[in-house]
């Protein structure tokens, strides 16, 4: 029997391989035969890796290959990318810049539309390049009905007066210029005297008694007296109070309430004599 | 026809000087631009040049014609007449130069505005230049430190 056995091993071994088959056949459909079992667990994780490796390095050269052919389109498909991204980008700050523009002219319209006077609403297009002066020009002129002198406000307060007017466009001088000069109060203690510019970012409260009653962050609004201004308007708060040397006068000092750097739409009003 | 490049760069001046940021920091732009154009000049193409700026400042600004005129062209024929005695390719002599004479600048002025009767208060006038004369060095450091750089890399690229 083992001599029959020995010289037919290929025999039995192909007879054995074939049993085995009809045994996979038959159990082709079974859940059982599918669901995991420890020699299975076992055979993946001896075998997972050989064949990652093996496929690893079979596959290697062809990624290689591919990698190097995608390399000249990977680079353009990045210029292009960055290139949109680009003007994403632009188209994005364009929209915000229209978006603040459109609030600020609403919020001007709304204050153009609580004026007592009928307000022109004129754009800064360039400011004074000389250092010791402050003025700007503003794309209104007499064509548009604005004449010399008229008052120049914000919606934060008073910002200066006309001094020229061309037929398009007009020069405002700046209630900072050292040229300038309105009739105010304090808001608080009804006391007059008149501001000046300093040509700084600073007024001056000239003309005041030393005792009179001035206290610091006063507002400051003008007085409608001098034929410029209309009366009620913030020009300033009191930042500083100087006694003079001589005692009899106090050196004030005012912060102006319009924040003139950031200024770019201003209300031109009639001139005074207008409607006084 | 030619138009010589001073030109262009004097509208770009005044285009930047007539910016907010520019004039409220008190940066003269055309000073600079005169120093710079001075100390490549002989004495009347410098004053000229320093005559014209000053000119179109005085016409694009609110305050009485005349202080910058004069004052530029003062300007400009002082920066020709150092030429000769400074190594001008230099950042730090051509601030120093800019600075001097932004200090002659703003003295000269307030002279002028005085002797007109338009002048500021002394105080004031004080903090006016002080302002003026830092920021425009300032600026002045910068511009000279791009205008250097250029002129080397263009006239001497070994050293640049």
């Amino acid at each position: 029997m083992v001599k029959f056995l020995l010289k037919n091993i290929p025999g039995l071994f192909l007879i054995i391989i074939l049993l085995c088959c009809f045994w996979l056949l038959l159990h082709r459909g079974s859940a059982r035969f599918y669901s995991a079992s420890p020699y299975k667990t076992e055979a993946t994780s001896f075998w997972m890796p050989v064949q990652e490796s093996i496929d690893w390095v079979i596959s290697f050269p062809e990624n290689t290959l591919n990698a190097i052919r995608e390399l000249g389109n990977l680079r353009k498909e990045v210029n292009r990318l960055q290139l949109e991204n680009q003007s994403l980008h632009i188209e994005l700050s364009n929209q915000n810049s229209t978006e603040s523009e459109l609030s600020r002219l609403k919020v001007i319209l709304q204050i153009k539309a609580k004026l007592p006077h009928q307000a022109k609403i004129a754009r800064i297009i360039a400011h004074d390049p000389s250092t010791w002066n402050k003025s700007f020009v503003i794309d209104l002129g007499s064509e548009d009905g604005v004449e010399a002198d008229s008052p120049v406000i914000s919606e934060e307060g008073i910002v200066g007066r006309v001094l020229e007017a061309d037929p398009k466009h007009s020069r405002v001088l700046l209630l900072t210029d050292k040229e300038s000069s309105v009739s105010g109060i304090d808001q608080r203690s009804r006391v007059t005297g008149i501001i000046q510019g300093t040509g700084q970012n600073r007024f001056r409260y000239g003309y005041v008694n030393a005792g009179e009653d001035i206290q610091n962050n006063d507002l400051i609004v003008s007085s409608g007296l001098g034929g410029i201004y209309p009366k009620g308007y913030a020009i300033g708060t009191v930042v500083k109070k100087n006694q003079s040397e001589n005692g009899l006068s106090v050196d004030i000092e005012v912060a102006p309430v319009v924040d003139f750097g950031a200024l770019d739409y201003v209300f031109v009003l009639p001139p005074i004599s207008v409607y006084e | 026809m030619r138009i010589p490049k001073e030109i262009l760069w004097l509208f770009v001046i005044f285009f930047v000087q007539q910016l907010p940021l520019v004039s409220d920091w008190g940066v003269d732009l055309p000073l600079i631009f005169v120093v710079l154009i001075g100390i490549r000049s002989n004495g009347p193409q410098a004053a000229g040049w320093g005559f014209v700026s000053g000119a179109i400042q005085d016409l694009l600004s609110s305050g009485g014609i005349g202080i910058n005129t004069i004052s530029k062209t003062f300007v400009g024929s002082g920066a020709s007449f150092l030429r000769m005695h400074i190594y001008r390719e230099r950042v730090l002599t051509q601030t120093f130069l800019i600075m001097g004479l932004s200090v002659f600048h703003e003295i000269f002025s307030y002279l002028l505005m005085r002797w007109d009767g338009e002048a500021p208060r002394a105080e004031d006038a004080l903090g006016i230049c002080a302002r003026s004369i830092l920021f425009t060095t300032l600026v002045g450091l910068v511009v000279c430190v791009f205008v250097v750089r250029f002129r080397r890399r263009r006239f001497d690229p070994a050293t640049a």
